[in-house]
């Protein structure tokens, strides 16, 4: 119990380096969208995802969603990772929002459910309908484009569709240094949990969290003037 | 509240992203301007620290957890333009990368977080802080009650932005296309939970940091001393930033009088006495007390004296009532400012004679 908020961090902190590292991996295998050019792939996922949102059938959202699994199995990117990095986060953060929207909406009464009293509306599912596709479906276009293209090829995609050259740059330097950032804050909360004896307070436990983030502060900001010296040195521009 | 796609309609996202583009131009020059070749590697940095900082589960009162943005730190350190451009970056790599926030969603994601979030947590930290010593208790005050007020503001754009969408955009059964929750649901809902435990994380975070930091390095939270220029001048910030961006906020979000139902309290015209309909409304929202029968001749004479020229903020030129309210609100505060000028300039000329009277010197003055 103690520890539970430093394990939930820890989870937090190790997920997003996996999502990454799994990216990493399946961007290098050799399957269908692999094998496409980036900026071709840039431009499908944004035609793919504003036809998900802008459409009005479920139908045809469900069939881009298919496709998109589809579009997946041939660029074996495995299932697994769509079923734990998107589909189930997504269903859990949309569905929850989405749920109540099913008794909310008013309209044509479906059924009533029994001791709760609550009626389930057509216009209501429709809309949960809408709510969880479009969610999957968009996420999935998403994680396929990730999944499919090794960073520095979306990156120079970017720069090819005319992005601007700092912030494509901004945001390579930025992904990077996540990462060091995670393992550094990873390390910390591990270190300090191996040093635990005894319950925390919950007043020592935001002292803790806040300290954490305090050293990841100042560590950025010495880290940033180490990193503009050695750009500078090696006749950085903007 | 990293809203997903599919939850605002295609012209929400159009919207937003355009309300947004200004803001991410001014905050990037200004901050480019300020930091030169410094920029990258210094937002670089300091946008991954926005994106982990949001992954820490802050421990709350009565043993639950929940998750910060980190804008009252990004208030305190950054400064509001800096912390446009950071947040604005590590939400980008969250939805492009991370599939956390959508793609068609980010410019309100944006929008809410790092434009309005970041302006609000500044001017808060600002206004509380004053002139007081890096060292001060009350600093650690101003950066919690910034980052407070700074994500509840954020939330509440995100609600209202949730809660326009079922009374626009419907499909032919009536089933609601995108968000399905008016605002009298989305803004409750919301404002709840960020009012309590997202709100109660962003405002212990935010005062734990910067109470580290007055310990360990206190050079951090001096203004200007993170984006100051490598050029040597100091950074040129004009004080009147937020009141002049919150105006403009508000100027873009005067459509939103349209959803109103009735006429406000006590502003009834002589023409809605006379409509039944109306009436009714009336006495609803006068404790079921009926409006007299007659419109009150006090009333009736007085309103015909003066007609203004954009009457119910409608100016008859414009076809489009959301483009006359904004118009409307365009030319008032036009003319506000205006006669403001106009005091300030007669205050400053009198100001000039009064001195120029008392600088003459007294022993040849007859």
């Amino acid at each position: 119990m103690t520890a539970h908020f430093l394990e939930k961090s820890i989870h937090s902190l190790y997920r997003s380096i996996d999502k990454a590292n799994s990216a990493d991996r399946t961007g290098r295998d050799g399957g269908l969208l692999q094998a496409l050019r980036p900026e071709v792939k840039l431009a499908v996922w944004l035609i793919a995802i504003i036809a998900a949102i802008a459409a009005h059938s479920l139908l045809f959202i469900a069939g881009l969603l298919g496709l998109g699994v589809l579009l997946g199995v041939a660029s074996r990117i495995p299932l697994s990772l769509l079923v734990s990095f998107v589909w189930l986060p997504v269903l859990g953060f949309a569905g929850l929002l989405a749920v109540p929207a099913i008794f909310l909406t008013p309209g044509r009464e479906l059924l009533r459910l029994p001791i709760l009293n609550w009626t389930v509306t057509q216009q209501g599912l429709t809309s949960f309908g809408y709510l969880i596709l479009r969610s999957e479906t968009t996420a999935t276009c998403t994680m396929l484009l990730v999944f499919s293209t090794p960073l520095p090829k979306l990156l120079r995609a970017l720069h090819n569709l005319r992005v601007p050259r700092v912030v494509v740059t901004l945001v390579a330097m930025t992904y990077r240094y996540i990462f060091l950032l995670l393992r550094l804050s990873l390390e910390m909360f591990q270190s300090r949990r191996s040093r635990l004896v005894t319950n925390l307070t919950g007043s020592e436990r935001r002292k803790l969290i806040s300290s954490t983030a305090g050293v990841l502060v100042t560590k950025s900001y010495a880290l940033s003037q180490d990193v503009y010296d050695a750009m500078r040195s090696r006749g950085y521009r903007a | 509240m990293h809203i997903p796609d599919g939850y605002l309609s295609p012209s929400t996202c159009a919207t937003m992203y355009a309300a947004a583009t200004p803001f991410w131009v001014v905050a990037f020059r200004k901050v480019s301007r300020e930091l030169h070749t410094r920029l990258v590697p210094l937002l670089s940095l300091f946008s991954a620290f926005s994106f982990v900082v949001m992954m820490f589960n802050v421990p709350l009162p009565g043993g639950t957890s929940g998750h910060a943005i980190g804008l009252g730190l990004a208030a305190a350190v950054l400064g509001p333009w800096a912390s446009i451009v950071a947040i604005s970056i590590a939400l980008t790599i969250q939805a492009l990368f991370f599939g956390d926030g959508g793609i068609t969603a980010l410019g309100a994601n944006c929008f809410n977080m790092a434009i309005a979030g970041s302006l609000v947590a500044s001017l808060v930290y600002r206004a509380v802080a004053g002139s007081s010593p890096i060292q001060a208790r009350r600093r650690v005050w101003a950066g919690a009650l910034g980052g407070y007020a700074g994500i509840n503001v954020a939330a509440l754009f995100a609600a209202i932005e949730f809660g326009i969408q079922p009374m626009l955009f419907k499909d032919a059964n009536g089933a609601p296309l995108y968000a399905p929750y008016p605002l009298h649901i989305a803004i409750p809902s919301m404002m709840a939970g960020h009012l309590t435990f997202a709100g109660a994380a962003e405002f212990l975070l935010s005062a734990g940091i910067i109470a580290y930091l007055q310990k360990t390095a206190p050079a951090l939270l001096k203004r200007g001393a993170v984006t100051q220029t490598t050029r040597g001048s100091e950074p040129q910030i004009s004080r009147a930033w937020p009141a002049w961006a919150l105006l403009g906020a508000m100027m873009i979000l005067t459509p939103l009088g349209l959803l109103t139902v009735g006429s406000a309290w006590g502003e009834w015209s002589p023409k809605e006495f006379a409509n039944p309909a109306k009436r009714q409304q009336i006495a609803a929202a006068s404790g079921n007390v009926a409006p007299p029968g007659q419109v009150p001749s006090g009333l009736r004479k007085l309103s015909s004296i003066w007609t203004a020229p954009m009457p119910a903020y409608a100016p008859p030129v414009f076809k489009n009532a959301a483009f006359g309210y904004m118009m409307s609100a365009l030319t008032g505060c036009g003319l506000i400012i205006l006669v403001f000028l106009f005091v300030h300039w007669v205050a400053k000329v009198c100001n000039r004679l009064l001195n120029h009277d008392r600088s003459f010197p007294r022993e040849i003055n007859p």
